[in-house]
């Protein structure tokens, strides 16, 4: 009896000891974290391939340490690639711990890694994809206020600005009223492609052109029926997706697709590639965009 | 109608039985120091190198009036205690809780294929995160994100639905037209997600990666969100023991023992519903934990529930943590699908395990 009693005390001793020991780890762990704000980041990680473009076109690439293994461009990103550093699956703790970051920018929340950087007391700019230009300049000037750089990202807005628009009132009497298809993801076998509409990103920037989309769906980017492509009968066809060597479809696969020779755009040989990088991201490579799209439309007018 | 009160039926064989008991026990104490080292291996090793005796070091420089220094910076407590710690726990809790419920479904269904995405709880949570997802759906109520929720709320109601058409089906007691039910749920619920998916494909990445499922998560919040429904499928289903062997012998048998089977197939099915949904919803689809850990125990000769389910509960506990511990680290800055991880050490290592064992799963 005694002894049971005895037992009874040491596990319940045992018990408690444990609760102290959970309470002591987890009580000076709260509230750390926001301590250690840095004014300007001195060590910056990008996990976007849009963002790093951002940050080197205002003058912050120099602070940048480590971008993500999709973050191609400018060329002095290179140096900084981290080809383990996957967008779609990050690790705070691997992020926190090799590079030892101050701000990190990111455009995907996968594997809770907003929660875990601020947890170790990093800022963390979470810029989602951008619905429409205006969006994409915001973040632009967030990233600028994030690296005390605001005045060259309002800079590079402008510039941006004044591009477009240069670009558009030139071309747009070429372009007004042409109807246009902008595949963003190639058919699988049997399977409907995937376009961007007037509504997307890249739909906007047509748009400006005065280019008619052949498909105004609110969701951005639909899923449309060969049979709808061909009826609607698009006058250029356009290719965000359009590296061989990545599953891209080119002029020539597009020819050669079943009932596709009655459109217009494949008939007269309009389908023009445009720039992989440039048209998923919403960077500052959109005045990149906007001169292919212009500079296609141009090629079609001399042709036809 | 009599009822035989369940404490009537024997607990334990006239002749050889004892001997059995020791071994289980034996068992039990292994797989428990089995989860001790996993969790321990869970916490010293990660994508960041910091060694052991720091972070024991770090330990002991919290306890009042030991007055040592931490060894460690600032970052690398975050990552032990903020990330690393939490997320080792949460995959015991998850891995655990699928094997428990996964062994629990076998049992009541007599079926080896059930595991606890059987009834639709997966199809279910996923057209629920699939929403919150495409729709931005955004809002933390009593410590909850809006996915996990509607994850959470989306498995009650695939199930709820299942049981419903189920029941409805004819006698509507039998194992068989509830797991027919649930097919049906499954097929439509999923149908409806594709859809969604489908409409939103820029949120694709998004859905696809908590498809397949991460143990991955920052601070407590997710282990806490967790623990109350798993404590209550735990304590609910491990009570249910002894009636699941009764039911192995099949729904008339056990009638007549005096055991309400379609009440006991409600109850199980009720906690293995609460807990795998919470499971699924803080981490996502994580398969083949369910439907291999209870039937690797068994091959080890385990019959009875009474040890089964908790042996099953503290292998599928170590295995997970085993698993993401392989996830974080072997391709480390980024990590691995644990969904991947579990079938790809798992699969070979059942199908050995099938191989050398001469007893009849």
């Amino acid at each position: 009896m005694i002894d049971r009693t005895h037992r009874r005390r040491t596990a319940l001793a045992g018990a408690a000891g444990a609760g102290i020991i959970a309470v002591v780890i987890a009580l000076p762990l709260n509230g750390q974290a926001a301590a250690s704000s840095v004014k300007c980041p001195q060590r910056i990680v990008s996990i976007s391939p849009t963002a790093t473009e951002d940050l080197f076109a205002i003058g912050a690439g120099p602070r940048v340490v480590a971008v993500d293994s999709d973050s191609n461009y400018p060329a002095a990103a290179q140096r900084v690639r981290k080809p383990g550093l996957v967008a779609y699956t990050p690790s705070a703790e691997a992020i926190l711990g090799t590079y030892r970051p101050n701000l990190v920018i990111v455009s995907y929340d996968a594997n809770h890694v907003v929660e875990g950087l601020r947890k170790g007391g990093v800022r963390v700019l979470f810029e989602n994809t951008a619905a429409n230009l205006s969006g994409a300049y915001n973040q632009i000037e967030a990233i600028g206020a994030a690296t005390c750089r605001l005045g060259a990202a309002r800079a590079e807005v402008g510039s941006i600005k004044r591009q477009i628009a240069s670009v558009a009132r030139a071309a747009r009497p070429l372009a007004a009223g042409l109807t246009y298809y902008d595949e963003i993801s190639a058919p699988a076998q049997s399977q409907n492609p995937y376009a961007a509409s007037s509504r997307s990103f890249i739909g906007q920037l047509f748009g400006l052109l005065g280019m008619r989309n052949i498909t105004n769906d609110p969701s951005g980017y639909p899923a449309l029926s060969q049979e709808a492509i061909i009826a609607s009968n698009p006058q250029l066809m356009f290719l965000s997706d359009n590296q061989p060597l990545d599953g891209g479809v080119t002029p020539k696969s597009v020819r050669s697709r079943t009932g596709w020779s009655s459109i217009s755009a494949v008939a007269h040989n309009a389908i023009y590639g445009l720039n992989d990088d440039a048209a998923s991201r919403w960077g500052p490579r959109v005045t990149v965009l906007i001169r292919q799209i212009a500079s296609s439309v141009r090629t079609y007018r001399r042709q036809h | 109608m009599t009822t035989v009160p369940i404490t009537d039926i024997p607990e334990r064989a006239p002749a050889g039985l004892p001997r059995v008991h020791v071994r289980d026990a034996v068992l039990i104490a292994a797989s428990i120091v089995l989860l001790a080292v996993t969790m321990l291996a869970g916490l010293f090793v990660g994508a960041v190198n910091i060694p052991p005796q720091d972070i024991v070091g770090d330990l002991l420089s919290r306890i009042p009036g030991v007055g040592i220094q931490s060894p460690l910076s600032h970052v690398d407590q975050v990552i032990v205690w903020q990330l690393r710690l939490p997320r080792v726990v949460l995959g015991a809790l998850v891995g655990g809780m699928l094997a428990l419920c996964g062994a629990a479904y076998q049992g009541i269904f007599r079926n080896p294929l059930a595991d606890p995405y059987l009834l639709g709880v997966a199809a279910g949570a996923g057209l629920g995160a699939t929403i919150a997802i495409v729709y931005a759906i955004s809002f933390t109520l009593a410590g909850m994100g809006a996915l996990p929720m509607f994850a959470f709320a989306g498995a009650l109601l695939a199930v709820g639905l299942a049981y419903a058409v189920g029941r409805s089906v004819g006698a509507g007691r039998s194992a068989t037209t509830l797991v027919l039910g649930g097919v049906a749920v499954a097929a439509f619920l999923t149908a409806m997600q594709t859809f969604l998916q489908q409409r939103h494909t820029d949120q694709l990445a998004l859905i696809y990666n908590w498809i397949l499922g991460s143990v991955a998560t920052a601070g407590w919040s997710s282990v806490l969100t967790m623990l109350p429904y798993a404590v209550i499928a735990l304590i609910v289903i491990l009570l249910h023991g002894r009636l699941l062997d009764v039911m192995g012998l099949g729904d008339d048998a056990a009638q007549t023992l005096g055991v309400r089977t379609g009440q006991v197939r409600l109850l199980v099915i009720g906690a293995v519903t609460i807990g795998t949904a919470a499971a699924v919803a803080v981490t996502g689809l994580i398969g083949f934990v369910g439907l291999i850990v209870p039937h690797f125990v068994r091959l080890l000769g385990i019959r009875t529930h009474r040890t089964l389910l908790p042996l099953s509960m503290l292998l599928g506990a170590s295995f997970l943590v085993l698993c993401d511990l392989v996830a974080r680290t072997v391709v480390s800055p980024s990590e691995l699908p644990i969904g991947v991880v579990t079938a790809i050490i798992g699969a070979p290592a059942f199908a050995m395990v099938l191989r050398t064992s001469r007893v009849d799963a």
